[in-house]
């Protein structure tokens, strides 16, 4: 069974993507978290076939006793956390954003590619109106569902 | 071709010209052009030798000295593209005006020196006396256009702006940006280099509008020196020492150039061309046209370390000359040695004032260098036209560059003392001694001089290697010379960047970040040039995991700014080798390096991400606080004291405004119980005489029997044949009285449910925190004084917006759309969903709060088991049955609130689609604003949630409290939502009594409501922002408060009314008309006051001084908090 790892805290975001994967993937379990410890917690506590990162998370969920912190790049510092402490793993980004403290989604696709090779597997541009997002997000779980992965 | 031949061509040459200016038919001035354009320096010499006296005239070029600006440009000739020698004509045309171009240098020192130290009347003089006796100009026209800024302001300025546009129409373009350039205070440089950049025209004209308007930026070649025979003569010449200024070293030296600095020294007495001639013909029996005994003085003393000698002079010369760059420099660097502060030496906001202030204050202060410096180059390019100003500009801009080539190869451009620092000009080190000697330092005894000559035996010779850069092969030995100090404290920073970059090139990773942070923690405001992005892709995570000391890694990232997340790893990194798991562990903190790591890279930012570590965002305020105490029994430094006790109060704050979020839903149920139930109780002793079976009728269809009555009334004959219900009369009784407890649970206005709702949520609350990010991210726009919304959207002002005009008006239609639905949404929720409605106050009919009878009719006649007991035992259990209703409808509240947000974010996909298709080609602006879409969504999805939480039932858990909590508190709290738009010019509360935490939300809401007003209030008076003050006093027993902001004299009268309404309070809640307030909280602050608070209190409100005053007293007799009291 593939285990999905979703770190979202858009409610209507995170809904959409697991209604899609469990339509998609009959097998598959996801495990959503909706900030970045939980998320960072996920990881080092379990293992996980794909992780599918939103960019913008809060540092801590609000029931947790988490203020507002946000942190702007919380996905892409998860897949740093994992990568200083050693850990395989594939993960991709999915974000409504277009661009990051100034960089675009490509120009980060671009270096984390640089930094985590075959790792990273990309950033996808999410859209609630448009559906391309489900097309690149299944090439991507097709790839790393494939036995030669 | 032999010299004769030569010579005797150029004779030739120069005769036949001659010889046309006695031709009557010969145009003599475009002689004189064609003869400064076709013939050498030379030839121009020999031309200029030979031409009759008669016509010597023509040479001054004499419609140069213009009468007005309006003539400038608007006449005149032009040299020819080709011209054999553009210097040497414009220095032929200076030479003949040598007498009036003195006195223009020296009226101009004198100005200079009046504009800097604010005699505006001396320096308006002298601008009039320039154009009167040498003509006028285009730089005195923009001088004067800049002293207008500077001593009269903007409106004086812009109308002396407006004015040379419409003199010379020409020029308006260049004095569009002379007047950009003007302020001092307002930052031009981005919007200028946006200008420089957008100039489209070829090289020359560009070059001319660089030369007078962009003059800190080098001009690209010389062929616009033609174009100076359009403007004046002072434009020419200043355009000349402009040029001349901005040449390399290699062509200033060689033929004709270095001739023609010669030959104009002789006759133009002025320091910039003399310091050039100094440089390029070091020879020691030349007659200096200038001396500088004092100033080489002052800078020998600096360079051999007597910093006290500077202090002392350099304080005294500086009130003479107040804006030498080069001693503005070493005056300060010696004062910061000396750990001085000197006087002031200026009249504050005098340019001479603020130049040195930023000066000194951004080589001192970490916090405020970037800020400060900028201020300072914009000062300088403000002002270029000052020499020493020029001078200060060129100097941070080679600091500030990103690459450490020899900081200081320009040096000598805009310095007129000479010093070592003009070594650079030179190749060599040997003509760089010579240069000094010819300038009469001592060749055996100035330190200078040492210095340089130092190189002559040791090529690791720091300051000449600083000069000139350095091989990599060299680093290791350069680094050990440095590190015995065998260099100029001036050029610490300079070294250490060289000897930085130089290891990092070389992958001497490890230490170049030990050498900049052992040199930084040793002098924290030294300048250490590194180039950000190239560090950063140099040190990957992948390269940062292998650097042996962690601590230091940590600590580089902290000074350099990086990523947050770089020092974040090194940090943990450092904890891991360490053994320890977090920094409060570390148990000794007496080493600099620690204190720095525990101080500085340890902060909020960095605990944040240490999610292992800190499971919430107290636990990261504990471990600060932890840190800050080691920090503060290590270093003494009360900078850690200070900490600890704002994150003290932060975490009280926080505490207390939770207790805000959890009182939100509040009935004051002792009040009512000990005052408002007397009507039933008297109804509860009538049933104790009711027999249980007693029935009657009870009338429920009025409809039927209004009808029945009207058909009788007509005449028609209607049997009866409605059978009225009958109901135990006891059991009706029970309803009435449990119906009029609820009535009063809910509607009492000094205790009861609606009132909090309104104090607490709808008044000012509700809507900020549902609409803040709308407004932060532009999506909506506020009304205007008038009631009418903004039209103009800020998405369609942004800069680089790329719309057409039809599509900026259909977006502002769309936008402005959106924002009538959100308020219409809003204010539906606010006056029509969070009501409360029964049966007997059914004016809300949306009311979410629904209590009517129907409804709860099961759980009413529930009660009846509760009645034979007391009416006591009945009254707690009705309330105790209104509170589990309560929480039934807050469920409603809350799931209404989740189809709200769902409705919203629906309505912002829409509003996205919409704005985007009309945004045309505007990438750039089509990513903003989906991405501030994206942001708000998420953020009014958190405001939602903060909303959704305060329907719940309330959980009070503060046991006691101060008064300084209560405001701060309050505050916090009204900032939370509007983006820190609230602030107090003074509060002081003279009470630390702690107060019983029951009453801790009544202060709150009283506090809040008074803020809310000031926030509204000086939204629509902006200028009176932040004038209002909080004063607290404790006199003999009562807590006196008088919360006060400033008002505008037109506004009195309109609060005349409230002062009159105050009157009636009393009345006005008794009879439930409290909605009559007008919105201004004012009789639920009345209500708080007397009535939850105490009876024996005060409240009123009063106009005195320009000021609106809400005064309270309370008895601080019954609220005080009792620590004997357990539970």
């Amino acid at each position: 069974m593939m285990k999905i790892l979703l770190v979202e805290d858009d409610s209507y975001k995170s809904s959409a993507i697991i209604s899609w994967i469990r339509e998609e993937y009959k097998n598959a379990s996801v495990v959503v978290k909706s900030s970045y410890r939980e998320g960072c917690l996920a990881v080092f506590n379990s293992t996980f076939d794909l992780l599918i990162l939103d960019m913008s998370l809060p540092a801590r969920s609000q029931n947790s006793g988490g203020g507002e912190d946000t942190i702007v790049n919380g996905g892409e510092l998860i897949i740093r956390e994992m990568l200083d402490e050693g850990m395989l793993f594939h993960a991709v980004i999915l974000t409504q954003y277009e661009t990051f403290n100034g960089e675009t989604i490509e120009a980060i696709d671009e270096r984390l590619r640089y930094i985590c090779g075959d790792s990273f597997c990309g950033c996808i541009s999410y859209n609630s109106q448009d559906d391309s997002w489900k097309n690149n997000l299944k090439i991507i779980i097709d790839n790393v569902n494939s036995p030669n992965c | 071709m032999c010299v004769e031949n030569i010579s005797s061509m150029t004779k030739a040459k120069v005769s036949t010209l001659i010889s046309q200016l006695s031709n009557s038919k010969i145009n003599k001035l475009n002689l004189i052009i064609e003869a400064f354009s076709t013939l050498t320096y030379d030839e121009l010499k020999k031309f200029d030798s030979r031409i009759p006296q008669i016509f010597r005239g023509l040479l001054k070029i004499p419609y140069l000295k213009r009468k007005s600006f309006s003539d400038i440009f608007t006449s005149g000739k032009v040299l020819w593209s080709n011209t054999v020698d553009m210097y040497g004509a414009l220095s032929i045309i200076i030479l003949n005006n040598a007498k009036e171009l003195n006195k223009y240098i020296a009226l101009k020192e004198s100005l200079d020196y009046a504009t800097a130290v604010q005699n505006y009347q001396d320096a308006y003089s002298l601008l009039k006396q320039i154009e009167t006796e040498i003509g006028s100009s285009i730089n005195m026209t923009y001088y004067l256009l800049k002293l207008t800024r500077l001593d009269k302001g903007i409106t004086a300025s812009t109308q002396f702006y407006n004015k040379m546009c419409r003199d010379n129409r020409m020029l308006s373009g260049l004095s569009n940006v002379a007047f950009k350039s003007a302020s001092i205070d307002i930052p031009f440089e981005a919007d200028l280099d946006g200008l420089y950049r957008s100039l489209s025209t070829d090289g020359e004209i560009r070059d001319f509008f660089t030369a007078f308007v962009f003059p800190y930026k080098r001009t690209k070649g010389d062929g616009w020196l033609k174009l100076l025979l359009y403007t004046s003569l002072i434009d020419l010449y200043e355009g000349f020492v402009l040029q001349l200024s901005s040449l390399e070293p290699d062509r200033l030296k060689t033929a004709p150039i270095a001739q023609i600095i010669l030959d104009v020294t002789v006759k133009i007495k002025d320091r910039r061309l003399s310091k050039l001639k100094s440089l390029v013909h070091v020879d020691e029996s030349s007659e200096r046209s200038f001396t500088f005994i004092d100033e080489m003085e002052l800078l020998e003393h600096y360079y051999s370390g007597d910093y006290e000698y500077v202090y002392e002079k350099g304080y005294d010369y500086l009130k003479i000359h107040p804006l030498e760059g080069q001693i503005i420099d070493v005056f300060y660097r010696s004062c910061i040695k000396l750990n001085r502060m000197p006087d002031d030496i200026f009249i504050p906001d005098s340019l001479a004032y603020r130049v040195h202030t930023y000066y000194h204050f951004s080589l001192v202060n970490e916090d405020f260098s970037d800020f400060l410096r900028s201020q300072l180059k914009n000062l300088c390019i403000a002002w270029f036209s000052i020499p020493g100003l020029r001078h200060i500009y060129q100097l941070y801009n080679d600091m500030d560059a990103p690459h450490t080539d020899p900081i200081y190869r320009n040096y000598w451009r805009y310095s007129y003392i000479p010093e070592i620092r003009d070594a650079s000009f030179y190749n060599d080190s040997n003509e760089a001694v010579d240069y000094m000697i010819s300038m009469g330092y001592d060749p055996n005894n100035a330190s200078q001089i040492k210095i340089l000559q130092q190189i002559l035996v040791d090529e690791y010779n720091q300051t000449f290697r600083l000069l000139y850069g350095f091989g990599y092969d060299d680093l290791i030995s350069y680094k050990e010379s440095f590190e015995k100090h065998e260099h100029i404290p001036i050029v610490t920073g300079c070294v250490v960047s060289q000897l930085f970059n130089g290891m990092v090139s070389a992958g001497m990773l490890s230490e170049a970040v030990d050498l900049y942070v052992r040199y930084r923690l040793d002098n924290p405001f030294i300048k250490i040039c590194i180039n950000k992005d190239d560090i950063l892709r140099t040190f990957t995570d992948a390269v940062d995991a292998t650097i042996a000391d962690q601590l230091k890694l940590s600590v580089f990232y902290t000074m350099i700014n990086a990523d947050v997340y770089k020092r974040y790893l090194a940090y943990k990194r450092y904890l891991r080798r360490s053994e320890v798991s977090k920094a409060s562990d570390i148990d000794d903190l007496s080493d600099p390096l620690l204190q720095y790591f525990a101080g500085k890279v340890v902060d909020r930012n960095v605990l944040t991400l240490h999610v292992l570590a800190f499971e919430t965002e107290d636990d990261i305020v504990s471990e600060r606080i932890e840190l800050c105490k080691k920090l503060y029994s290590a270093t003494s430094d009360k900078i850690y004291s200070e900490e600890i006790t704002s994150l003290i109060k932060e975490q009280e704050v926080k505490t207390l405004a939770q207790q805000v979020n959890d009182s939100k839903i509040h009935v004051d149920v002792q009040s009512l119980i000990n005052s408002e139930f007397k009507h039933e109780k008297l109804m509860y002793d009538t049933l104790a005489e009711i027999d249980d079976n007693l029935l009657m009728y009870e009338q429920k269809n009025l409809e039927w029997l209004f009808e029945y009555i009207t058909k009788q009334y007509e005449g028609k004959s209607v049997v009866l044949q409605y059978e009225l219900p009958t109901v135990k009369y006891k059991r009706m009784l029970l309803r009435q009285m449990f119906l009029n407890i609820r009535d009063k649970f809910l509607f009492n206005p000094i205790y009861g449910l609606d009132k909090y709702l309104s104090a607490r949520i709808r008044h000012g609350t509700l809507i900020t925190q549902l609409r803040n990010h709308f407004l932060t991210y532009s999506l909506v726009t506020n009304k205007k004084d008038g009631g009418d919304y903004q039209y103009v959207n800020p998405w369609t002002q942004k800069r680089h917006a790329n719309l057409l005009k039809s599509e900026v008006d259909e977006i502002n239609k769309r936008m402005l759309q959106f924002t009538i639905w959100l308020d219409d949404q809003l204010k539906y929720v606010k006056e029509e969903r969070i009501q409360i409605r029964t049966e007997r106050n059914d004016s809300k009919l949306n009311g979410l709060f629904d209590y009517s009878d129907s409804l709860m009719i099961e759980m009413i006649d529930g009660l009846e088991d509760n009645s034979n007991e007391s009416f006591d035992s009945f009254m707690y259990a009705s309330i105790d049955l209104l509170w589990k209703w309560t929480s039934q409808v807050l469920q409603n509240v809350r799931a209404f609130f989740q189809e709200y947000e769902v409705m919203v974010v629906d309505e912002m996909t829409n509003l996205q689609t919409d704005v985007v298709a009309l945004m045309g080609n505007s990438t750039t602006l089509i990513a903003n604003f989906k991405d501030a879409i994206t942001a708000c969504k998420t953020a009014f999805q958190s405001d939602v949630a903060i909303v959704t939480s305060w329907f719940k039932p309330e959980q009070a858990n503060v046991r006691f409290f101060t008064i300084q909590q209560a405001v701060d508190t309050s505050l916090a709290v009204i900032n939370r939502i509007n983006q820190d738009a609230l602030s107090f010019s003074e509060i002081v509360i003279n009470d630390d009594e702690k107060y019983d935490g029951v009453y801790f939300n009544a202060f709150h809401d009283v506090f809040h409501d008074m803020m809310n007003n000031i926030l509204g209030y000086e939204a629509k008076r902006s200028a009176l922002k932040g004038g209002g003050k909080i004063i607290v006093n404790n006199i003999a027993g009562k807590l006196l408060i008088e919360v006060s902001n400033p008002i505008d004299s037109a506004d009195i009268e309109g609060l005349h009314s409230i002062l009159r309404d105050q009157k009636n309070f009393p009345d006005l809640i008794a009879g439930g008309k409290t909605r009559k307030e007008n919105n201004s909280g004012c009789i639920k602050i009345y209500s708080t006051v007397m009535y939850t608070l105490g009876a024996k209190n005060k409240y009123e409100n009063c106009v005195e001084n320009g000021h609106f005053i809400a005064k309270i007293e309370i008895d601080k007799s019954n609220i005080v908090y009792d620590e004997d009291i357990i539970g």
